[in-house]
């Protein structure tokens, strides 16, 4: 074994290192000479306010022309500078971002010798704060209605609308400050029909950050629209309007939030601040990160009432007061780094779908063991799940329960092939309750795409699922289904065009007596076509075929679609259009309908006559929609046409 | 005298009820489907039709709907329905009536609807009374093999950060919104994407069980942004019947144009090249650009390991600098972005790849 580890050292000791042009010179400010340098501004060392400081260098030793090499933070600038006789000056192009600086000079005089010179130095937004940043952009648009159906009752005559964008931060040293908010103001001389947007003065969405970030400890607390994410059986991706809190210090973490449960539009009707008994998200988190077993342990709870049912963005089934809490525990290990990750959660929960009912809460469990990782191209992803009958989480309403099962997924990536197949079985009825059947689904799925030819990129997908009853009780009919898909794609891809073909074939099989096959079939090419920077049309044919293989009724939907994004003359007229024909059409005459739509915009920009910071413009608006049904005996005609005036301004400080 | 008017009167009465009970008997209703199933742990939305098999001059009216269990009864829907031939409703089954059930050791229960009512048939016969049960059994199963239908949409257009509202550029490339669709079995899914009242993509597709499917507005084209102000997206479903709202969510279109990103074409070194020291990479000038950056990176982990500024299309790497961030024989990639007045990306390059030749041996 020694002489194994000998041979491969003297081995190791006798290959030759890649050569490097010369040798290697760390440049720092300690060890450089510059006394080369007369002066300089910003000095050595020097704090300079200004988010674009000017930089200017006055030589002793003039070097060689040509000879100059200047970095400013690694990047090479030297194009840039303004030579000065005895030096040069430079005006940065972009925002300097606050904080430490170094700039790096070399040259060679006369006779040859190297010049070196690093300047290190600071830079500060503003006297009080190291950054200081507010940008703003607001656009108001005036509409006013030309021509309108005489049944339309709702298209207003007169419409303004004002959206904008806040974004500010301040920091200094380890502490800092932002905010963003997005304001908005509508108005017209009809009623805006129900939904998310009122009139009047609003703000769609907010957000207030403070941040600590220390050497040791990190803080961070936001109010406003929040994301909420701890783990997959308790919340994830949850956007809601509240308060989160996130503190770290060395390897340990601590979270605390609490969000309003339904999702909220604007703050007309609340602004999240009060916290409301019957629709609120409360939890928190521990986490601590064991670097010696690279694992880190993740303690969850969280509690909440939830009696919403249409929310912004929203809506469900569900009519009463839910109520729960769930508490977790996961743990994940880097076993071999990247390799092979663990990934082990274990969760608690008791959850009552509507406190109004005779039944309270109900317990359950949740795990899932996973194994993940990647070597060289391949990667994989091995995971058991159990969900128990009643296992919910408040924050994950909807979301999988009374279920176990494998799953496998594995991906390929070579140089000119891709591939990915995907494998799992699971069960439901998990507690094999004998009034119920227990039902086994066993998926597969094959992915490939193949790369070699950049412009003809192709690929293939199949699917194959079964899904089957067993112990079913007296009276239930069996199910027992096979599910085959197949589809290709193909697509051509040239310098001013491209197109892309996607078919995509699915049979169900029925196999109980019921033998009720269907099938559907979607067959789509896209055209798009970009003569010039400036031009892009996109012609989109689809057609959507499902039968019913037992009564031989077939319902086809062909779908047109044209999108026209234009400048006839360049940053002066812009022409768009957007543009559907569909035909919905059943053999047995149940259906028979045909939609076209049209809608575009042909504007002037009046940019020449205004401020840099302004861009007003000038625009003729107009949709159409004809809905013709023929089963119905129906048809509807909905045009209108509008002028509408729109400014946009872009302000920063 | 006055009496026995009254008790004739209700005699009267009491046989018009016996005659319409009579009657009643020839009406026969039938319900399709006649069996669903409900998934147990959720509410289940069915749509249930209803046929009298002789259409009546007059709707009779059913006041309410009733689950039964074993004959007795376990919940109510307060919702009439009129039917004078056929008629509709989709019907929520609570999760509280199947848990009932399940509790009590059942696997199904039945819904009932009583339609009855008088109907004057001719001026010459009295009103007749009829009186007909629709009843629908339903069964008890997992979610994957009950009825087809929604339990929750969830509207976003981030797929990532699940944004529920948004401001994009006018113009933007690639806006599309996405629909988070939580049902019970399998079967077909018909519906359209709307905005602001127009019809953009028809959906018709079949779902397998599973429980939760994503749908997304088309890639090509994606969510017009052409029109600044904003714009309301909805998933309007058509089948299978839903008994909820449809959400929506909103985003706004500010007005002022994404910039256009064109692509910028290097010329030398060609790709895959190897190099003198001296060399210098050239591109092709872009329209309004105000400068170049020059990004050099290790093809070995993609990182950038140097860059530079310049308003020219040509650059060489000064020595000092070739000699601290590059070595000998190794692999590396070289790109441009040229950015307007502004600091707008207006052109970016693809990446192509040189190397450097070993210096002369000594």
């Amino acid at each position: 074994m020694n002489a194994r580890w000998l041979i491969l050292c003297m081995v190791l000791f006798c290959m030759p290192l890649p050569p490097t042009y010369a040798q290697e010179e760390t440049v720092s400010a300690a060890n450089v000479e510059t006394s080369w340098i007369l002066s300089s501004s910003p000095g050595p060392h020097e704090e300079v306010i200004g988010k674009k400081p000017e930089i200017r260098v006055f030589f002793t030793v003039v070097p060689v022309a040509g000879s100059i090499t200047t970095l400013l933070d690694g990047v090479d600038i030297t194009p840039l500078i303004v030579p000065t006789g005895n030096g040069f000056i430079y005006k940065p192009v972009f925002q300097v971002a606050p904080g430490p600086h170094e700039l790096t000079i070399s040259g060679e005089d006369s006779e040859g010798n190297l010049l070196q010179a690093v300047l290190p130095f600071r830079t500060r937004h503003t006297k009080s704060f190291e950054e200081a940043t507010l940008n703003a952009d607001v656009t108001g648009v005036y509409t006013t209605t030309l021509r309108k159906d005489a049944h339309d009752g709702t298209t207003p005559y007169n419409a303004v609308t004002v959206e904008g964008m806040v974004q500010g931060r301040i920091s200094e040293g380890a502490n800092a400050f932002s905010f963003e908010a997005s304001p908005v103001y509508v108005e017209q001389d009809k009623p805006l029909g129900a939904g998310s947007v009122e009139k009047g003065p609003d703000l769609r969405s907010f957000l207030l950050r403070g941040e600590h970030t220390g050497e040791r400890l990190q803080a961070r607390a936001e109010f406003g629209d929040v994301s909420v994410d701890e783990t997959p059986f308790t919340v994830q991706g949850l956007l809601r309007r509240g308060l989160k809190i996130d503190l770290g210090y060395g390897n340990g973490a601590l979270s605390f939030f609490t969000v309003r449960a339904p999702a909220i539009y604007g703050v007309r009707n609340t602004w999240g601040l009060r916290y409301e008994k019957d629709s609120q998200i409360t939890g928190g988190s521990a986490s601590l990160f064991l670097p010696c077993l690279r694992t880190d342990v993740k303690a969850t709870f969280l509690t909440g009432e939830d009696d919403s049912t249409l929310t912004y963005g929203i809506s469900g089934i569900e009519t009463g007061r839910r109520t729960g809490d769930i508490a977790s525990l996961r743990i994940t290990s880097q076993i071999i780094p990247a390799a092979l990750i663990a990934d082990f959660e274990a969760a608690y929960s008791r959850y009552d779908f509507d406190d109004a009912d005779e039944f309270g809460k109900v317990s359950d469990t949740a795990w899932r063991a996973a194994l993940a990782g990647a070597v060289n191209q391949y990667s994989y992803d091995l995971k058991y799940e159990y969900y128990g009958r009643d296992f919910e989480s408040i924050a994950l309403q909807g979301g999988t329960k009374d279920r176990e099962g494998i799953y496998f997924t594995g991906n390929a990536l070579f140089t000119y092939h891709s591939m990915s197949i995907m494998a799992s079985a699971f069960w439901d009825n998990v507690d094999d309750l004998s009034i119920m059947p227990r039902t086994t689904s066993i998926p597969l799925a094959l992915d490939y795409s193949y790369t070699r030819f950049a412009q003809v990129p192709m690929g293939f997908s199949v699917y194959h699922e079964r899904v089957k009853t067993k112990d079913e009780p007296a009276g239930f009919d069996p199910f027992d289904t096979v599910t085959d898909s197949i589809s290709g794609r193909i697509g051509y891809i040239r310098e001013k065009w491209n197109t892309d073909l996607n078919v995509t074939y699915t049979y169900v099989n029925d196999r109980t007596r019921a033998d009720l096959d269907t099938s559907s079939g979607s067959y789509s090419l896209a055209f798009t076509l970009t003569p010039t920077a400036y031009w892009t049309i996109s012609l989109v044919p689809n057609l959507v075929q499902q039968k019913n293989e037992k009564t031989n009724v077939r319902t086809d939907i062909y779908t047109t679609t044209l999108d026209l994004r234009t400048q006839p003359v360049r940053d002066l007229i812009y022409w768009d259009l957007m543009g559907s024909h569909t035909v919905a059409d059943a053999t047995d005459d149940s259906l028979d309908m045909e939609t076209t739509t049209v809608s575009t915009r042909l504007a002037c920009s009046l940019k020449r006559y205004s401020p840099t910071q302004l861009h007003p413009v000038i625009a003729l608006k107009g949709y159409y929609q004809r809905m013709k049904d023929k089963v119905a005996d129906t048809k509807t005609d909905e045009f209108a046409v509008f002028l509408a005036f729109e400014i946009n301004g872009t302000f920063g400080l | 005298m006055k009496f026995m008017k009254r008790t004739l009167r209700i005699l009267m009465f009491v046989l018009t009820l016996v005659w319409g009970a009579n009657s009643a008997n020839a009406l026969s209703i039938s319900t399709t489907p006649a069996s669903v199933n409900a998934a147990y742990g959720q509410s289940t939305s069915v749509a249930i039709h209803y046929r009298f098999d002789t259409p009546l001059q007059q709707p009779l009216l059913s006041p309410n709907g009733r689950f039964f269990f074993n004959d007795t009864l376990i919940g109510t829907v307060n919702r009439s329905l009129n039917c004078r031939y056929t008629a509709s409703e989709v019907l929520t089954i609570p999760q509280h009536i199947v848990e009932t059930v399940r509790r009590a050791g059942g696997s199904s229960f039945t819904f009932s609807r009583n339609f009855h009512g008088t109907v004057h048939s001719s001026p010459s016969v009295g009103p007749d009374y009829f009186s007909a049960d629709g009843n629908v059994t339903i069964h008890i199963t997992p979610g994957s093999v009950a009825a087809f239908s929604l339990r929750r949409i969830e509207l976003y257009f981030d797929n990532l950060q699940r944004k529920n509202e948004t401001m994009v550029p006018r113009n933007f490339k690639g806006l599309r919104a996405y629909a988070d669709i939580y049902y019970n079995g399998s079967g077909m899914l018909n519906g359209y994407w709307d905005v602001d009242g127009l019809i953009i993509e028809r959906v018709n597709r079949f779902v397998p069980s599973g429980g939760k499917m994503t749908l997304a507005t088309p890639d090509i084209p994606d969510l017009p942004t052409f029109d600044p102000g904003y714009h309301i997206v909805k998933f309007i479903v058509t089948a299978p019947a839903a008994s909820f709202e449809v959400p929506e969510i909103v985003y706004w279109v500010r007005g002022v144009d994404e910039p256009v990103k064109r692509p910028l074409v290097l010329i030398t070194p060609q790709d895959g090249s190897d190099i003198p020291a001296d060399f210098s990479f050239t591109w092709e000038k872009m329209e309004k650009a105000a400068v170049y950056l020059v990004s050099f990176s290790r093809e070995e982990d993609q990182s950038v390991c140097f860059s530079a500024l310049t308003r020219n299309t040509a650059y060489q790497i000064p020595p000092p600098v070739l000699s601290r961030y590059f070595t000998a024989g190794k692999m590396f990639l070289w790109s441009v972005k040229s950015y307007d007045t502004e600091n707008n990306v207006i052109a970016e390059s693809g990446a192509w790849r040189f190397s450097l030749p070993e210096p002369p041996k000594p």
